[in-house]
Formats: C-alpha cells, structure tokens, sequence
C-alpha cells in the first residue's frame, strides 16, 4: 500500500515536471531578469534541475541536463552530480537527447570522473554508427575527455575510422588520434601507418591539414621519432597552398632541423618562395620566425626576412606587426645584435607604445643591446623614458637598468661618476619604488669603488637637500644610505654645514626611526670632522706665525664671543667666505643641531635617543664656555682636542669588512697574556657615565662597515681579550664552551661574519698584504676606477686603508682590527665627553648602572693608554650595537629602580 | 595546440568556455577570473597578444564580446587571430549578424558550431560553407526527431506505456 502510493507520487510528480518544465529559455530568462537576485535563482533552479533529471522520461531529463550544462559552463555551478545521468541519455536514438548527454559528458567528464568507464562501450557503438553526427558526437566527446584507459580502449576504433571513405568522419577521427596519443602514446604503433597514409591523401586538403596538426603536436614531444618523415612534410611545404598546413609545416621543420642541419639546405628555398609570395602575414611571420630561429647561416634567406621584420615595423598602424616585428627581433641569438642596433630608433620609439607588451619587448630588446659603449647613451634614453612612463613601466625600466649595471661588479661600467649621479635621477623619478636596490648600490658602490666617493656625496648632498624627497616612504632606504655617505665621506664634502642642515631638515620627522638613527649618526660623524678640520687650521696658522702669538689668542677671542651669544644668521651666510672651519660657524652649526636633536633624546625608539644623545654629549663637551685665562683655556682646548682627534680617528680610516674565519687562522702569539687583569682600572674610572656611540650604524646593509683607526698606541687587543676574560668569568652561563677558541683573542662572537666559508684559506697576514694593496688584487680595466671584489666572495670585499690622508697617518697596522674595539674607543671617547659635560641630561639615567659601566669604560679608557703596537686581530663584533642598544633600552624603560636586572638582562644578548 | 577557448561579455560575464586540455573546475573559474581581469582592462588599439603563464592567449573583440584562445608560446598569434575571426563569420553566417543575446539564449548552439570547427584543440574546417552545411544537417536531425515525438502516434504512444 505504502508503496503504490508513493510509486503513484512519483509517477504524478514526473508528469507534473513533464508539463510543467521549465527550459533553458525559461531559466536564461529568470536569471536575466533578475541579476540581483542570480545565486537565489541559480540555487532553485539546481533543486528544481535534481528532482527533474531523475525523471524517467528522457525529455525531461535531457531538458534537466542542459539547463545543468548551462549553469555549469556559465555559472561554474558544480554538475559532478549529474555524470551518470548524463551517460543515461548517451544510448538513447533521439539525436537531440544524445547530443545533450555528449555534450554535457565532453563538458564535465575529467579524469576523476569514476563513471567515465561506463561509456566505453556506448561510445565503441557510436564509432561504428552509420550516421555521421553520431560517430561525430562520440570523436568530440573523446577530443576533450578521453583518459588514459579510454585512449586504450577505443584507439583501434578510431584507427578504423582513418581510413573511412566519409572524409568528414575522417577528419574528426584523425584530430582526435592526437588526444588519444597524448593520453597513450604507445598507441602510436597503431596509428602511424594510416596517419602517414592520410598525409598523403590527395582528395581531401581537410584530412591533410588535420594530419599535419597531429603531427605538429607529436613533434613537439619527441622530434625524432619523425625525421623520417621529412621527405613528406617537404612535399607538403613545396605543393601546399593551403596557409594553416604551411605554418604546421613549418613549426615541424623548426623542431626537426636542430636534429638534421641538412634540411636547411633543402628548405630555405621552398621558404623563401612562401615569403616572396604570400600576402598572408600569419605564413610570413611563420617563417621569419623559423628563419631567424633556425637558417640564421643563410645570407639571402636571412636578409629577406629581416626585410620583412622591417616591413612589419614600418606597418605601424597595426600595433599586432610592430608586437610581433620586436617578438622576432628578440628570438635572434645575441651574435645578432647588430641587427638589433640597426632597428634601434624604432624600438626606442616603441618604449613609447600605449601597449605595455610592446613596451615590455623594447626593454627586453634594449637590455639586450646594453654593452660598455653604449650604456651611458641606452641608460639616459630609458631613465627620461621612465620620466614619461607611467608607474608600473616606469619601475620595470629602473628595475632592468639596475639589475644590468651592478651585473657582475658593474662590468659595463667605465665611468662611476656617471652612475653614481643616473643612480640620484633614478631616485628622484615620482614612481621610484626601487629604492631598496638603489640603497644597496649606492653604499656598494662606495666601498668597492673608492675612486667615486666625493662624486657620491655630492649625490647624496643633492638627495638629502631636497625636502620633497622625504615624502616618498619608497626613497627612505634611499635616503639612509645617502645619510650614511654624508657622514662617511664627508671629508669630500664641499660643505660639510650644508649636509647637517639637510640631515636635520624638520622634514626629517617623515621617516622611519631607523633611518633616522642614521642621520644622527651622520650628523655626529660631520661633527667631528668640522672640528678635527678647524683644529687643524689652528695648528697650522699655530706653525705658520710661531713668533706671532697673537694668532692664537685671536682664534680664542672668536671663540668666546661667539660663545656668549648667538647670532640668527644661516649658516651658509657665514659661509660665504672661503674660510669653511671658523668657531663662528662651528658654534652656529652646534647650535643647530642641539635645537635641531635634543627633541629627540627623548624619543620612544632607542635607537634614535640612544644616537641623538651621542650627538647631544659631543655637543655639550665642545660647547664648554672658554675661560677667560689663557692657561685653561689651553687645557680646555687640549681636552677638546683629545676628543675630536680620538674619534675623528675612529672615524677617518675605512677598512673594508674581513672574513669571519680569518680570525682563526692566526697563530696566537706565545707573548699573548690573555687572562692579564686590569691593574690600571681605578686611574680610568669616571664618575660619570654616558652613551656609548656605536659604529655599526648601518645594519640592514648585511654587512658591516668596519672603521678603525690608526694609531697604534690607542688599540689594545690585550686588554679587550682580558676584558671579555674577565666578563666570561662572571657571566660563564652565557657563553658557550670554547675550549680551544679559549686562546683566540677576540673570538668572543663567533657568529660574527659567518657567511665566509672555508676557501678563503689564505692567513689574515695575507689579506692584511693584500688589502694594503688593492692592485694586486683587483681588476683593473684602462681607465676605470677599481671595483674591489673579492677572489671567492661576493657580499665580501677588502677597502685599502686610506694611506694618503691629509694627516698623514699611514701607519695603519692592524687592519683587521674590530669594530668592537672601535666601539670601545668611542664609549671611552663619549665617556670622557659625559665627564666633561659633568652631569647632563644623557647621564643620568644611567646611574642605576654605573658600577657595571665603570668596568666597562675601565677597560676602554685602558685601551688607548696602552702603547703596545702589536698588531691586534679581532672579530668584528656587530652584537656590540645590540647590547648598547638593549642597555639603553633598560635604562628607559626600567627606569630608576633596577640597578639588579640591568646588571643582568644585557648580557642575555651575547 | 589550442587549450582553451573563452568568450566574455565587457561586463566580465561568461559566454562560451570550451577547455581542449584538462583543467579542474576550480582551475576553470581561476583562469577565468585572471584571464578577465588582464584582458578587459586593456584598451583598444592594442596588440592582441597576451602573454600569460608562460602561455599566449590571442583575444579579439567583437561588439561587446572578447573571443579569447590561449595557446602554446610558438603558435602562431596572426593565425589564431584568424581562426576567430572565422568562427565570428561563421555564428554571424548561422544566427544572421549575431549579437550577444544570441549566443546568450542559443548557447548549445553556439558549442555545436565551435565543435564544428575546432577538434582537439586545432582547426578542422576552414571553409565556411561547409560547417554552415553541417550544422545544417544536425539541426535537421534534431527537428525531424523533435516533430516524431510530437506526433500523435507518439503522443498516444506515452499515455498507453
């Protein structure tokens, strides 16, 4: 009972679908009516269409399934559902529900589709029907979804269909032997003979050009399986007028001649004819393309189709010929660059093209064509064009310039004095957004090549000047590295005055705090050069009047007038004089910048307080009122001296950065006392503490500047080894077990610079030789400056010390020595500037630490009153800036009350 | 060879999709969504090529539909543009001067014309007349089978099963 009632329901609901059914048309048309409203509707439609599809009534059913094809192709409505019911209505005699069901399988069916192995048979039928549509229908659905197994199955039934006398079937039949071959290509035994036979079939051009389109494919897999049948496919260029058969052939004789070089011979002849000929543009480029890619050995056939590349720019309404005219160009192996150079006009004009892809081939074209002769003239031409480009172009230029100068140690370049100003240009394109690369270059650049670095700061002077720069948070890397040069090489500098106003520019609050670390750090390092510079002026007019001791009271007479008040005067006005290092501009430049960064020292970011009150310190101590007795006046002015020529020392010399591991190839020396303690330690200790001016400033660069200085009385390695004896001694739980580095000095940080490897095997005294004379190492080509490159490494690279400074201070003897010690010399520097300054405002927070400090700055003051000459060999250690840093960072965060945790907490970071 | 074939509205609507290589599904609708948003942007009078994935895909537009074709890097761009073309002569031939409505409400049409002239992705008929005729044929076929099973043998036929 149960049951005949719901056999009656679903029989009435069937008839109901029947009459009621909606067709596609109906659904297009809901859905048109309604966009809004299209996943509602999609969604009915779909519960409508499942209940429909199972109706017995084939009707019904394929009018289901087509409004689910549709859904499908149109809306990506999932149909996975309605496979089986798709391969219901194959069987059926009625042509239209057929072709619903093939069509709905050949649009569904892939390889996941489990019920794709109940067709085999149905379709096995329909190969062998009579009608035509039929055995269509089955070819195509097996066209687009033929697997692996299917392919297995029905290859034989296809392969009786190569042969039929209906030449439509025949065609179809051998199209779809290549899906099938791709899916099995072992089939291809079976096929071979009848394709081949097809190929030679006379009375149908259809089956000819549907064999060739086979065999192109095929060939593109494996091209020797049919060399052999060379001698067709050459009867086929020679007779065929038809242009699609052409071009196959074509393609075929391209894959095969890297195979058979004697085809060339034959071809070029049937090819030149078709290029003469034709007015067919799709053959011409067919063969340019196969020409210049393959018969580039055939003069005239070679020249034709050059001729014809031009005839293709020339046409230059159409934008698809000048598209494919630069495609050709650069299919050209690079011995043919003079072809290149001989189109260049047009391909420069074509930079110009609204069409990107046109654009994007002239660049690729034009980088091409970049060699040492040309690429001051290529790379002015494409930075304006960036000028005019918009954005995205605009870096893709910038991007490819970049990239094809700095290739290989800038192996184009000759003249560094050009670059250095296209690479200032390049940053001051609106859309400039590589300014990561360019910071990389600009400080590359100034340590491999010393011959450019005052071209460089005037590059960077240009950058840092202009206010509307620091707008474009993609020109702040840019900008940190031209702040680096400015206070690098500020010795080239024409106007050290002008740097610091631009560094401290208000328009400086713009960047990130990192980058603005870096410009204080700059400010500091002018600092100290304009004073080492003006103290020198004092000695020598000191030597120039000995007798006259006028000369020097009337420096100091300066000095403490301009000290007692200061004047609103720029200071450029008072540049205007040739004289640059007058007290008056210094003590106004110093007024400058301690209005300029005491803002900062109470900044949030440490590493921009912790510079800013470097710079603040060295202020205070250069700033002291001048007594009015000429006896400490002197003694004040001998102390100033003290400072300034200390750091200016640790600033002045460069040396580029040393492997890591050298430092373990030295032998240690059997004088070397290690665990020698401090006796001198109570004569250095101050009362004060202060900030501790770091050297490494430059982080992200990936390397670390090294600077050392070159009095030897100042470097102590000794008593830094016996230092970290000492702290390895109280803070043993931090360090690792270091049996047998135990005896290296300095190898505290092993992690350093571990990015060299073990082929640099040379000792360090080796490389000490070698850095002392770059010659020896370096390439040098006619009259371009060096580029220092190392012999194994890339990111490494060793600067020779500057041997001809103007103080003459060429006795540099460790060169290796580390930023450590540096960083030590300047604590004791910025120390005694602290003690000097008595009790500022960047000591004070430090006295919670002061007992650890003292120890510290007992040792570094110890360092320079040392006179041991001994050449020191040390680890860089860039850790050292961290743990100022951290120490900063507890001092202001901690505040007054842990003098405990301080004591501990840094050294969590060695 | 030809992978795919795309039609889209200017609206960015699909028309026609036929893949002759396998994709998924969702790789479908992926290729669809990039292919839509590289091509419709571009303005008029620019090359038809784009290169797309280490694929060319050749695009014309007709009216306010993008015939698209993607196709290997050394297939030849000039004669893809030229089988578009002749398979726009040829639904304009069919429908007499075709409009997107047409393809919109003859959709399955508009496949058994494309099938009619691409098979496994390559052209198998380049003369007009003879897909014209065909279709022609099929669509005979489909009307004789539609009037049989409208008449009233079959009619009666139903009701007394």
């Amino acid at each position: 009972m149960a049951t005949s009632t719901a056999t009656t329901s679903s029989i009435s609901s069937s008839l109901v679908d029947t009459l009621f059914q909606r067709s596609l048309d109906d659904l297009i048309r809901s859905l048109r009516s309604n966009p809004s409203l299209e996943p509602v509707l999609i969604s009915r439609a779909l519960a409508e269409i499942r209940r429909e599809i199972r109706s017995t009534d084939q009707d019904t059913k394929s009018i289901a399934l087509e409004k689910l094809t549709y859904l499908s192709a149109i809306h990506h409505v999932d149909m996975s559902f309605a496979s089986f019911h798709a391969i219901e209505l194959l069987p059926l005699t009625t042509h239209r529900c057929k072709r619903v069901g093939y069509q709905a399988a050949s649009l569904s069916f892939n390889s996941s589709t489990d019920v794709i192995l109940l067709v085999t048979n149905q379709i096995r039928k329909d190969l062998g029907s009579p009608s035509d549509p039929v055995v269509a229908l089955a070819l195509e659905f097996l066209s687009v979804a033929a697997t692996t197994q299917l392919s297995m199955d029905l290859v034989v039934d296809v392969h009786n269909l190569l042969a039929s006398s209906r030449f439509n079937v025949r065609k179809k039949a051998t199209a779809t032997v290549l899906r099938l071959l791709l899916e099995c290509p072992d089939s291809v035994r079976i096929v071979f003979k009848k394709l081949v036979d097809n190929m030679e079939c006379v009375t149908d051009q259809r089956i000819v050009s549907a064999t060739v389109g086979v065999f192109c494919e095929l060939s593109g897999l494996d091209p020797s399986l049919y060399l052999p049948l060379a001698p067709e496919f050459y009867k086929i260029l020679v007779d065929s007028k038809n242009n699609w058969v052409l071009i196959k052939v074509l393609k075929i004789f391209a894959r095969l001649l890297p195979l058979e070089p004697r085809l060339a011979k034959k071809i070029v002849e049937p090819i030149s004819q078709h290029m003469r000929k034709t007015n067919a543009k799709s053959l011409v480029f067919e063969c340019v393309r196969t020409v210049l890619s393959c018969l580039d050995g055939y003069g005239n056939v070679f020249n034709l189709a050059l001729d014809k590349v031009k005839e293709f720019f020339i046409s230059d309404q159409d934008s698809n010929l000048r598209y494919l005219g630069l495609l050709a160009l650069s299919m050209l192996k690079p011995v043919y660059s003079w072809v290149v150079e001989e189109n260049q006009t047009v391909i420069i004009n074509s930079l110009d093209d609204s069409d990107p892809n046109i654009q994007h081939q002239a660049l690729n074209l034009i980088m091409g064509l970049v060699n040492e002769s040309n690429v001051i003239e290529l790379s002015d031409v494409l930075v304006n064009q960036a000028l005019k480009s918009d954005p995205l172009f605009a870096n893709e230029i910038l991007g490819a310039l970049l990239s094809s100068c700095s290739r290989n140690f800038y192996e184009l370049l000759v003249d560094f004095e050009w670059y250095v100003s296209l690479l200032g240009a390049m940053s001051r394109n609106p859309h400039c957004t590589r300014g990561e690369e360019i910071e990389r270059q600009l400080v590359d650049i100034a340590l491999r090549v010393k011959d450019v670095q005052p071209d460089l700061i005037q590059t960077a002077r240009d950058l840092l000047i202009d206010p509307a720069l620091l707008e474009n948070p993609f020109l702040h890397r840019i900008l940190s590295a031209a702040a680096w040069i400015s206070g690098e090489f500020v010795e080239f500098s024409r106007n050290p005055f002008e740097l610091v106003e631009a560094l401290l520019q208000p328009r400086t609050n713009l960047l990130p705090t990192i980058v603005r670390a870096v410009y204080i750090q700059a400010v500091f390092k002018i600092i100290i050069f304009c004073y080492s510079s003006y103290l020198d002026k004092i000695e020598n007019s000191e030597l120039s009047c000995q007798n006259d001791s006028v000369g020097k009271d009337q420096v100091f007479e300066t000095n403490s007038m301009t000290n007692s008040g200061c004047d609103d005067d720029s200071i450029s006005n008072l540049l205007k004089t040739d004289d640059l290092f007058t007290y008056k501009c210094l003590s106004h430049m110093l007024n400058l910048i301690k209005a300029a960064v005491l803002p900062l020292s109470v900044c949030d970011e440490v590493e921009v307080q912790e510079r800013a009150r470097n710079v603040l310190g060295l202020v205070h101590v250069l700033q002291i009122p001048v007594p009015e007795t000429e006896t400490s006046t002197s003694k004040d002015m001998n102390h100033i001296t003290n400072i300034v020529r200390l750091t200016q020392n640790a600033f002045s010399e460069r040396l580029g950065p040393v492997p890591t591991n050298a430092q373990e190839k030295v032998p240690v020396p059997t004088d070397f006392e290690l665990l020698d303690n401090l006796f001198d330690i109570k004569s250095i200790l101050g009362e004060d503490d202060a900030e501790i001016p770091t050297f490494s400033s430059f982080l992200p660069r990936g390397w670390h500047h090294q600077e050392t200085k070159v009095e030897e009385s100042e470097e102590q390695p000794l008593e830094s080894t016996s230092f970290l004896a000492d702290h390895r001694k109280r803070h043993g739980v931090y360090y690792l077990s270091t049996e047998k580095h135990e005896t290296v000095g300095g190898d505290e940080f092993p992690q350093a610079n571990n990015y060299l490897d073990a082929s640099i095997t040379e000792s360090v005294l080796d490389l000490t030789h070698k850095s002392l004379n770059p010659s020896s190492k370096s390439k040098t080509t006619k009259s371009r400056p060096v580029v220092i490159k190392l012999d194994g490494e890339e990111s490494v690279l060793i600067c020779d010390p500057k041997l001809g400074k103007k103080k003459g201070k060429d006795s540099l003897q460790g060169r290796d020595e580390n930023a450590a010690s540096l960083n030590e010399e300047s604590t004791s520097v910025a120390k005694e500037i602290s003690r000097e300054a008595g009790h500022g405002n960047s000591v004070s927070r430090h006295h919670g630490r002061r007992d650890k400090k003292h120890r510290h700055s007992k040792h570094k003051n110890h360092l320079h009153e040392n006179d041991d000459p001994k050449d020191g060999k040390h680890h860089k250690n860039p850790h050292s800036r961290y743990k100022h840093r951290k120490r900063d960072d507890d001092g202001s965060s901690t505040g007054l009350d842990v003098a405990q945790q301080s004591m501990d907490v840094p050294d969590l970071l060695l | 060879m030809i992978h795919f074939v795309l039609l889209i509205s200017r609206q960015g609507v699909v028309r026609l999709t036929k893949w002759y290589s396998p994709y998924t599904q969702k790789e479908r609708s992926k290729v669809i969504r990039e292919l839509s948003s590289i091509i419709l942007t571009r303005g008029p009078r620019l090359c038809n090529f784009v290169d797309w994935r280490g694929l060319k895909v050749v695009y014309k537009r007709y009216a306010s539909l993008y015939f698209c074709m993607c196709i290997d890097n050394d297939d030849n761009e000039l004669e893809i543009l030229q089988v578009i073309h002749h398979f726009v002569e040829i639904l304009d031939r069919y429908f007499g001067s075709v409009c997107e409505l047409d393809l919109i409400f003859n959709f399955h049409k508009a496949y058994y014309i494309l099938d009619e002239v691409l098979i496994a992705g390559e052209l198998q008929e380049s003369s007009k007349k003879t897909v014209a005729r065909l279709i022609a044929a099929q669509d005979s076929l489909v009307e004789t089978a539609k009037e049989e099973s409208n008449s009233l043998s079959s009619i009666i036929a139903q009701v007394t099963k």
